[in-house]
């Protein structure tokens, strides 16, 4: 077959897909940010970032924003790097019978498993009926809707990611290296620094991209576990949307959460390990 | 006291299931002993014992004196050396090197100087800022080595180190082994499955079978007298005829096979008697073709040759058994045999079912 022949295959091999994400995924996208730059005599105008952008609600949500995925994030790391490095130095059966433990919240509900949170996290749910048996309390602790709420939530929501991700960087680390870095004198936890960090870094850096992200552009675990109290932008944007009528605002905030998650994406790619 | 004593280990990868049992053995300060054996025999199970990466369920590891059976891997000053190298592919060669004794706290200088120093010593003085990835095979094993030797290892091990590599380099690499061994005098285990490599390296071999040692010596003794028909199929003596023993006089013992008449001359008789039937082992190289009738020959018939250059090999059939023989120097590939000639002073005789 000769080359051009090859490419013309290809082309058609990525036809149908491509055609699906265009129509259902870049067009409205397109519409959206065009729609955002639009004034009301339907010029090019920012008026719309402006008041948007001025606005304190849409700041404390934004940086709120932020700030759980600031959080969620290292918790998950640190989390999951220890479980990861145990389950890949498991004997396969063992190993395989984690990784299913691991995935199973992927396979559940996200609101089947918000809603359980609720009854752990809730006024009269299990930590604060434990607490008053305890008598540690006398009235209930209001965790729910508040962010420290959302943040149990992410975290376990996105836990499995980071674990995932670890877990398929360090099998790619030969057994002999950090065997090497034993015999010349590391301990296992030097070794663990020095060693497996440095070589799993890509796949730590996958997982804190994909963590990152998920926690901005998360939907339905703040909407349950923040509820409207406690907005992230993307309640904020579905309440501006759905409830407020107010499309100017939401396309707006569409256009920023798209815009910070691929900033995000692109300068977690450049983060290098430089040599120890 | 030997400098490294391995005394009744039992160890393995599986409890309840241990690939040596009882195991024993000793090595003297300054030498370099292979574990030879084939794979799955217990010599990598007995070099990561010693290591420190298997911890042996009974028995004790000494070094030095020293008893070393509970120590983990990092407190060790043992050098290991990996079939795959196991480089630090984040770090350039100068880090791979200096990674051992930055964990020992040396200072920076000296550092500098020591890695320098090493990699003079195995040619790769100029290679200190490429990353492992930028190197040949060659190079990476030589860095393998310069950071096991660079934080002075009371014990060097080598795990089937060359068998990545090509063969002409393999070959240049185990004079390099040799010529780094005699020069800085460290203890060195050497495991391999390759007789060649244990022979022209060792100063003692230790051939190793389902975790038990067939047979301790020295190349010349295990190349020459295998103790164990194992030890004589592993060094070669791939020829096999089946016969029975006809008389035994001194040091001399005749065989019937297949109605003619084969003389082997051996140091001990040990248990041997008239009527034993009896297997005859002998190397490719240690038997001829001829076409004179003389002493100790078998007629065969040839199947087909290999021209190798300086030798031929030929594949004949001696009644059922299908034999091997390396006729050495210039010889016509085109002429026909008609007898083998079998060596009587090179020939193993076993009872049958003796293993």
């Amino acid at each position: 077959m000769s080359q051009i022949n090859i490419r013309r295959t290809l082309l058609l091999l990525l036809f149908p897909g491509g055609v699906f994400l265009c129509f259902f995924f870049l067009a409205p996208l397109l519409f959206v940010l065009v729609e955002s730059f639009t004034g009301l005599d339907g010029g090019v105008t920012l008026q719309r970032y402006i008041s948007v952008l001025k606005d304190p609600q849409f700041r404390q949500v934004y940086f709120r924003t932020l700030k759980i995925g600031l959080i969620v994030t290292p918790l998950a790391v640190l989390i999951s790097y220890p479980s990861a490095y145990v389950i890949n130095n498991l004997s396969v059966g063992r190993k395989s019978a984690l990784m299913s433990l691991v995935i199973l919240p992927l396979m559940t509900s996200p609101v089947a498993r918000t809603f359980a949170w609720i009854i752990i996290l809730g006024r009269f749910g299990l930590i604060n009926q434990s607490l008053r048996a305890l008598r540690l309390i006398d009235e209930p602790l209001r965790i729910m809707y508040t962010e420290g709420a959302i943040v149990i939530g992410l975290l376990q929501l996105f836990m499995p990611l980071m674990v995932l991700t670890l877990v398929s960087a360090l099998e790619n680390i030969p057994d002999e290296v950090e065997e090497a870095a034993l015999s010349l004198g590391s301990g296992r936890v030097g070794c663990f620094f020095r060693v497996i960090v440095p070589l799993s870094f890509d796949g730590l850096i996958m997982g804190v991209t994909l963590v990152f992200t998920g926690c901005i552009t998360a939907y339905v675990t703040p909407a349950i576990l923040g509820g409207s109290r406690v907005l992230t932008l993307s309640t904020l944007m579905r309440q501006q949307a759905l409830v407020l009528m107010n499309w100017e605002a939401a396309t707006v905030i569409a256009v920023v959460m798209i815009a910070t998650t691929l900033v995000l994406y692109n300068s977690l790619r450049l983060i290098r390990p430089k040599n120890l | 006291m030997a400098f490294v004593e391995l005394k009744n280990i039992e160890a393995g990868y599986v409890k309840g299931s241990p690939v040596l049992k009882s195991f024993s053995l000793s090595v003297e300060k300054g030498e370099l002993l292979s574990l030879l054996g084939p794979s799955g025999c217990g010599k990598t199970t007995t070099l990561r014992t010693i290591a420190g990466f298997i911890m042996a369920e009974k028995g004790s590891v000494k070094i030095g004196g020293r008893d070393y059976t509970r120590i983990p891997p990092n407190k060790r000053n043992i050098g290991l050396v990996f079939q795959s190298y196991a480089l630090f592919p984040h770090l350039s060669v100068f880090n791979n090197v200096a990674y051992g004794l930055r964990r020992r706290k040396v200072d920076r200088a000296t550092i500098r100087r020591k890695v320098a120093d090493v990699l003079k010593l195995v040619s790769l003085e100029h290679f200190e800022e490429r990353l492992p990835s930028q190197l040949s095979g060659g190079q990476m094993q030589r860095v393998a080595l310069a950071r096991s030797i660079v934080i002075e290892p009371d014990l060097l091990l080598l795990d089937e180190p060359l068998s990545n590599l090509d063969a002409k380099l393999r070959v240049e690499m185990r004079a390099e082994l040799s010529r780094l061994q005699r020069r800085l005098g460290i203890t060195m285990i050497y495991v391999t499955h390759d007789q060649i490599e244990a022979l022209s390296l060792s100063s003692r071999i230790i051939v190793i079978n389902e975790g038990t040692i067939e047979q301790i010596g020295t190349p010349e003794v295990i190349y020459q007298k295998p103790a164990t028909p194992f030890v004589a199929r592993f060094m070669g003596f791939d020829n096999r005829l089946s016969g029975t023993v006809i008389r035994i006089q001194d040091d001399r013992v005749l065989v019937n096979v297949q109605g003619f008449e084969i003389k082997a001359i051996l140091e001990k008789i040990a248990g041997l008697k008239r009527g034993h039937q009896v297997e005859l082992f002998f190397r490719p190289d240690d038997a001829a073709l001829v076409n004179e009738k003389r002493e100790n020959i078998l007629p065969v018939k040839v199947n087909y040759y290999n021209f190798q250059g300086n030798s031929i090999q030929y594949s004949v059939n001696c009644g059922e058994s299908e034999l091997n023989v390396v006729m050495v120097g210039k010889h016509d590939p085109q002429k026909s045999y008609e007898f083998l000639c079998v060596p009587a002073d090179k020939l193993i005789v076993e009872t049958r079912g003796g293993g």
